[in-house]
């Protein structure tokens, strides 16, 4: 089996996966991608393998916040690390009102840098 | 019954012969001889015996003497009586509340009463003998002289004088003196009463005081009885109501004030006087000399000596142009009051549309963000991996426009922050998201994105740290704004050739208080021999700023000289924003300048231990 760090990217902003989706792979990641938190549980239950998470806070469906909820309840997903990332200014403020446990988080637009500097929080540099 | 016998003799010794015949006249009866006429005619003589029966005579003796016995007790009886009544008299005279004196007809003292002693201060005795006028002053002795003649004539005379006592005091008193008459109707004294008025006199003058005082008070004073009836008024009670005295003294208050009125306002209150009780109201009242005035009205309950409530002693009083001037005050405090709650219910409906506006404004500005955040994702976020080749290969043209669309993006992403986060902060919405972070690290790749640009200027830019490695907790994205903006502000004013510095170190008493609360805690429960702020400094060899200068440099919207503002670009943001978020986190932030020779930026945090949130 391929050793490379797998990441799950939901977002349901095409353009923000593809940039994740870009930058990871050129890092050497192997990236999954899923539309919205409905579909990133899917995968998730199918194949819960995953280094990393990395989803948009606002989606359809289910949200972000959601999403990690659930994330955090199972023995098999608890302890992926997850990167919250937002176009939203006042994201600081939606995660503690949503007592949000992420482990870091990308403001959108995304950099290479901030990604770089996440990525080395959690552990994967 | 009488027995008449004549004889004729013509000598003596005829009676002798007769003499047998004188004794046997008591055998005859009880006669006596009463008188023998003896009438001589020559020789002989004619005698006439002339007998009166003996029994008539002694019964007629004793008569007589009864009858001088009688009256000899009589005037016994008498002069027991006078004697008596003198002493009776005498005892009245000195027991008399008055003193008394009677004077000889020339005005020296005969007798005098022992009160009358006493008034003056001597001795019964001590006066006796001394002219009257002894005992007067100066000017009453001429009243004295003028007044003794009227009593010769016969006339009672009064007068106030005064006199002088042992002690030399002056007494006032009021002399009643009587002319005293012998039996021969001749002036022969004066008796004269001695009233001490010199007591009566202090009153009265007291009693003109306060009587002066009640009429020239203000104050309509008036006496009621339980009656309801004036026994007293004074002149300005007279004159409120223009009436005589005697049109008011012994007519009922219904009378003059009118039975609607005497009942509606008078009569309940008098009545609780009556009871006792001072009472005291306030009321408009009409008057016809004053028309209609608010007058303060005050019932005394007035007691006699023997301590009975005869009546009321009433003390009004005009309030008229205070009451006018309370209602006055009363009228513009409710106009003002009215315009107060006026001007409260315009600014709170005021109030509501701002914060409607605001709401309004945040969620536009939440929007507005995302929605020109997104779109940028797409230009930074795609022109970076493009730039860099990892979308397939570039050409070093393409790979300059590609780079130069990226640090527009970026450019642009920077105002759009400063916008929001200026007004989140303003609307106290900014809050820290504390993280923990090498501040090493930040320093570093913050000076690595102006790298180029200094080269470009030929600005040379440095980092002077104390330490290899500084793990701190605070809001990184915050703090990598705040040296963002000191560095990009250092080399946009300073001109080519020259240098930046950025130092950091750290030191134990720099920090301030942080506004967090729960920064604070973990503040206090931090060891004291561990560093307690960090120290961020940013020097340029710019163009300096004036020392009149320095005290705008962190507020909203200023940036230093038009000039400048046409010739460095910047909305005048970034300092304002800067000192928010050092305040946040409880530091400070200050500037050091001389004008043309540079600027430094110095900033400072508390460092913490641990993550707060999350």
């Amino acid at each position: 089996m391929d050793d490379r760090k797998r990441v799950l990217i939901v977002d349901d902003d095409s353009r923000s996966r593809r940039i994740f989706e870009i930058n990871l792979t050129s890092m050497g990641y192997e990236v999954v991608m899923a539309n919205n938190g409905e579909e990133a549980v899917e995968i998730l239950a199918g194949d819960p393998y995953f280094d990393l998470v990395i989803t948009d806070v606002a989606m359809p469906y289910l949200t972000g916040f959601e999403l990690s909820k659930k994330l955090k309840e199972y023995t098999e997903t608890k302890d992926i690390p997850i990167i919250a990332t937002s176009a939203f200014h006042d994201w600081h403020k939606a995660i503690e009102e949503h007592e949000l446990i992420v482990d870091g988080f990308i403001p959108k637009p995304i950099e290479r840098d901030t990604l770089l500097r996440e990525l080395k929080k959690v552990g994967l540099i | 019954m009488m027995i008449i016998i004549i004889s004729i003799f013509f000598a003596e010794a005829g009676i002798m012969l007769l003499l047998p015949f004188f004794h046997a006249l008591p055998l005859i009866g009880e006669v006596i001889l009463d008188s023998v006429i003896l009438i001589a005619v020559m020789a002989p003589m004619l005698y006439i015996f002339v007998f009166r029966p003996l029994r008539s005579r002694i019964h007629e003796v004793s008569r007589i003497n009864k009858d001088l016995n009688a009256e000899i007790d009589e005037h016994k009886l008498a002069e027991e009586a006078l004697k008596r009544s003198e002493e009776r008299y005498r005892l009245l005279f000195d027991l008399l509340p008055y003193g008394g004196e009677a004077l000889d007809r020339e005005g020296f003292v005969v007798d005098c009463s022992i009160k009358n002693a006493e008034l003056l201060g001597y001795d019964r005795a001590e006066m006796i003998g001394k002219k009257i006028t002894e005992f007067l002053s100066s000017e009453s002795k001429l009243v004295f002289q003028e007044k003794f003649p009227l009593l010769r004539q016969g006339r009672t005379v009064q007068a106030v004088v005064s006199m002088v006592r042992k002690d030399k005091r002056f007494i006032d008193v009021e002399r009643t003196a009587r002319p005293l008459f012998d039996s021969e109707e001749k002036f022969s004294g004066v008796l004269a009463l001695n009233v001490d008025i010199t007591e009566r006199k202090k009153m009265e003058e007291e009693l003109k005081k306060y009587e002066h005082i009640v009429s020239s008070s203000d104050e309509h004073m008036s006496f009621i009885d339980r009656n309801y009836v004036y026994q007293a008024v004074n002149d300005t009670y007279l004159k409120a109501h223009n009436k005589k005295r005697d049109e008011i003294i012994g007519h009922s208050v219904a009378d003059l004030l009118t039975k609607e009125v005497f009942e509606e306002f008078v009569k309940k209150r008098l009545d609780r006087c009556f009871g006792g009780e001072t009472v005291n109201y306030e009321e408009w009242f009409n008057f016809p000399a004053l028309g209609r005035r608010y007058m303060d009205v005050e019932y005394y309950p007035f007691r006699d000596i023997k301590g009975i409530i005869a009546g009321a002693a009433v003390v009004v009083r005009d309030i008229t142009e205070r009451k006018e001037m309370e209602l006055e005050l009363k009228k513009a405090n409710e106009e003002l009051e009215e315009r107060v709650k006026e001007r409260t219910t315009e600014l709170e409906k005021k109030t509501i549309q701002a914060e409607a506006a605001n709401r309004a404004k945040s969620e536009f500005l939440a929007n507005m963000s995302h929605e020109l955040r997104t779109p940028l994702n797409a230009i930074i976020g795609f022109s970076e991996v493009i730039k860099d080749g990892m979308a397939g290969p570039v050409t070093d043209e393409q790979k300059e426009y590609l780079k130069d669309i990226w640090e527009s993006g970026k450019h642009l992403l920077r105002h759009i922050n400063n916008v929001i986060e200026v007004s989140g902060i303003d609307y106290g919405m900014a809050k820290l998201a504390i993280t923990e972070f090498d501040i090493s690290d930040l320093i570093k790749s913050s000076l690595a994105v102006f790298t180029e640009r200094a080269i470009k200027h030929n600005i040379k830019i440095s980092q002077e740290t104390e330490f290899e490695e500084c793990m701190i907790f605070a809001d990184m994205v915050k703090i990598q704004n705040v040296i963002h903006h000191l560095i990009g502000n250092a080399l946009k004013f300073t001109p080519d050739g020259g240098s930046v510095r950025v130092q950091a170190r750290l030191t134990r008493d720099e920090g301030r208080e942080t506004k967090d609360e729960k920064a604070s805690i973990v503040l206090a429960s931090e060891a004291s021999d561990r560093p307690s702020s960090i120290v961020i400094s940013v020097a340029d060899t710019g163009i300096g700023i004036a020392p009149e200068d320095m005290g705008k440099l962190f507020q909203p919207f200023q940036q230093l000289e038009q000039t400048l503002t046409k010739r460095y670009e910047g909305a005048g943001l970034g300092l304002s924003l800067c000192k928010n978020f050092v305040d946040l986190h409880g530091g400070r932030i200050w500037a050091e300048s001389e004008a043309g020779k540079g600027s430094r930026f110095v900033f400072a945090i508390p460092t913490r231990r641990e993550k707060i949130n999350g």
